[in-house]
């Protein structure tokens, strides 16, 4: 334990700059915001690093704001798997998802003294993430626009091509990538957060800043997208 | 305004999925489903859909992530500094437009001046993104022979900590590190091999390549980070098998004997038995089998943490670049990295991984890991890490 605490103490306090700890992070999300230790001090430094990683996002962030900027490696530890595969699950590509995620804790990490906690520190997190990635689809798609290259017609026309190309036996984790493709957004968003991440509608709401009901309705029609595209691979497959 | 209705009649189907609907709710959907096959099969591809979606494959944690991170984030600081001294504060608002205006402008001039020297930069940055420097830049032709012979290199100057490596099972590396020095190691050098195997000219000049090659690998197989990371390419048993199996196919039967007889006196890893015993058939048939060096290759990383895989890219040219630039800081950068690696507790780093394989503990001077031959095949970078972690007084389960 010893040797853990001396760690600890060259990680929170620095900036710390590490390779250390690959383990996974608690995959549980640190939501509830425990009021009751604010006014215990934000000094974790001389905790051993285990101890560390069951703080609140409430108490590392306010630790952070306290210019303990050690506290910021603990969130990213925590989070940086979701928000890398949120962006693998819209782009399909793991290096892409990578640099992504990187920058959306850039972007974090430059706002985070000024969080104000109005929202819970994930749906903010996951906020910038979704903003990121349809800023990243506009680029795409201007990209594609400015290189002149032959313009299709849209989502469906690159489908047939794949659909041509690609062997039969497709799995599903294929389907999905190929059927995710054509449902638009923001009803794309919806649905991903939803089924692959796994978050409430109210969650999604606040997320995406929207209505409960608006959720409600892009969820379902995301779904519906979806399930019409990936039909015909489906069917194919079974052939 | 039947499309208007069907797709309430979705919208309702996909909230009682979720479970989102009120009793009442439900009622309505469940006798509609009870009297619309349609309905039904909608019900069933949704139902599919959404298992379809929650069992996608999920990225296991990128290794290095936080070491990329952190040190964008301390570019980004040193961009700032640069960009915006503290001064620039007490000075009229209007001052300070012009003055980055002027900066601007200047900034273009140099950006296009100095284009092709700024893209070499970040080149050489992105290869130190992991915070991982080369534990060798050089390396001796007699350290060559030694490590591809006998699979140990030190990892200290006064050969205090040693790295050992060897292929106990086929296909199965094993890294062993600890704090005993191997002298009697050093007593196999190149003039040594020479005296006793006398090779022909010819034969000699196929070494001195063979071993220039297994140089240049370990350079590259090898690196020290931050917080005691060491990283290590698995697939070094094999190579030095390929090593051997290539001076070996170069020898006459006679000097393989000689061969063999000089390796029984040091305890030669497993590899080295079986490739010196067997008699390869064409003379170049070692150079032809060596694989190119690729830059994107899998090391086992060990950090006082954890031990885990991860896909590198190396970027030794840039690297070394960089290094003959600053050689001195990059010389003591190392040492710090290397002092910090050996002068952990190695018994921390056994004590935590061996609890789930044996409670038996051995000497706490040095640690050992197998990496299975899950690893060795190419793995995509998702799949998961064969690791057997043995406590290193053990029985081995190889032949040595």
């Amino acid at each position: 334990m010893n040797s853990l605490a001396a760690v600890a103490d060259n990680i929170v306090g620095v900036r710390a700059r590490t390779l250390v700890s690959f383990e996974q992070p608690e995959q549980g999300m640190s939501t509830t915001m425990n009021k009751e230790k604010e006014n215990e001090g934000n000094d974790f430094s001389s905790l051993p690093l285990a101890e560390i990683r069951k703080l609140t996002d409430y108490q590392l962030i306010k630790s952070f704001q306290e210019g303990n900027e050690g506290a910021f490696r603990f969130l990213v530890e925590r989070y940086q798997n979701r928000i890398q595969n949120l962006f693998y699950s819209i782009f399909r590509d793991r290096d892409y998802a990578e640099d992504l995620a990187q920058e959306v804790f850039i972007k974090v990490y430059r706002a985070l003294p000024n969080f104000r906690f109005e929202s819970s520190f994930y749906t903010w997190l996951y906020r910038i993430a979704v903003n990121k990635s349809r800023d990243e689809m506009r680029h795409r798609k201007l990209q594609r626009f400015f290189s002149f290259e032959q313009l299709d017609d849209g989502a469906e026309a690159e489908l047939q091509a794949r659909l041509a190309t690609l062997p039969q036996n497709r799995d599903d984790e294929e389907i999905i990538a190929l059927g995710l493709k054509m449902v638009p957004e923001p009803f794309k968003s919806a649905v991903i957060l939803r089924d692959i991440e796994g978050l409430s509608y109210e969650e999604i709401a606040d997320i995406l800043h929207c209505e409960l009901g608006t959720v409600k309705s892009r969820i379902a029609r995301g779904r519906t997208a979806l399930r019409n595209a990936i039909k015909p691979l489906l069917e194919e497959t079974r052939l | 305004m039947k499309k208007l209705v069907k797709n309430a009649i979705s919208e309702k189907l996909s909230l009682y999925i979720d479970g989102q609907l009120t009793e009442d709710e439900t009622k309505e959907v469940e006798s509609l489903l009870q009297s619309d096959p349609l309905l039904q099969e909608e019900f069933k591809e949704l139902l599919r859909l959404k298992q379809m979606l929650s069992s996608q494959p999920r990225l296991e944690p990128s290794v290095a992530f936080w070491a990329k991170l952190s040190q964008r984030l301390e570019n980004e600081h040193r961009q700032q500094r640069r960009s915006f001294p503290s001064l620039f504060g007490s000075f009229h608002p209007a001052l300070v437009v012009t003055a980055m205006g002027c900066m601007v402008v200047l900034g273009i001039v140099l950006y296009s001046v100095y284009f092709d020297k700024t893209t070499t930069k970040e080149q050489v940055s992105a290869s130190r993104q992991k915070n991982l420097l080369p534990l060798f830049t050089s390396i001796s032709k007699d350290e060559a022979l030694r490590f591809s012979f006998l699979g140990l290199l030190p990892i200290d100057q006064k050969n205090q900590t040693t790295i050992e490596v060897d292929e106990p099972t086929q296909k199965c590396c094993r890294i062993k590190v600890s704090k005993s020095s191997q002298q009697k190691a050093v007593q196999l050098t190149m003039d040594r091999f020479v005296a006793e195997i006398k090779p022909t000219p010819e034969q000699k000049q196929v070494i001195d390549s063979l071993l220039q090659i297994a140089q240049q690998r370990i350079c590259t197989s090898l690196f020290v980070g931050e917080d005691k990371a060491l990283a290590i390419d698995p697939s070094l048993p094999q190579f030095n098998r390929m090593v051997v199996s290539g001076i070996t196919s170069t020898l006459h039967p006679e000097q393989r004997t000689k061969m063999e007889r000089l390796l029984a006196s040091f305890q030669t890893p497993t590899y080295v038995r079986d490739e010196a015993s067997k008699g390869v058939a064409s003379s170049d048939a070692g150079l032809k089998q060596f694989p190119k060096v690729t830059h994107n290759r899998t090391f086992v990383v060990i950090t006082p943490d954890t031990i885990l895989y991860s896909d590198m890219q190396v970027d030794m040219d840039s690297l070394l670049d960089l290094w003959q630039e600053r050689i001195t800081d990059m010389e003591i950068e190392r040492q710090q990295l290397i002092e910090q690696f050996i002068q952990q507790d190695f018994s921390t780093l056994r004590r935590r991984n061996v609890a789930q394989v044996s409670s038996g503990l051995g000497s706490t001077n040095e640690f050992q890991i197998e990496v299975s031959p899950e690893i060795q095949a190419p793995a995509t970078a998702t799949k998961k890490l064969g690791l057997t972690i043995l406590p290193s007084d053990s029985p081995s389960q190889g032949s040595r």
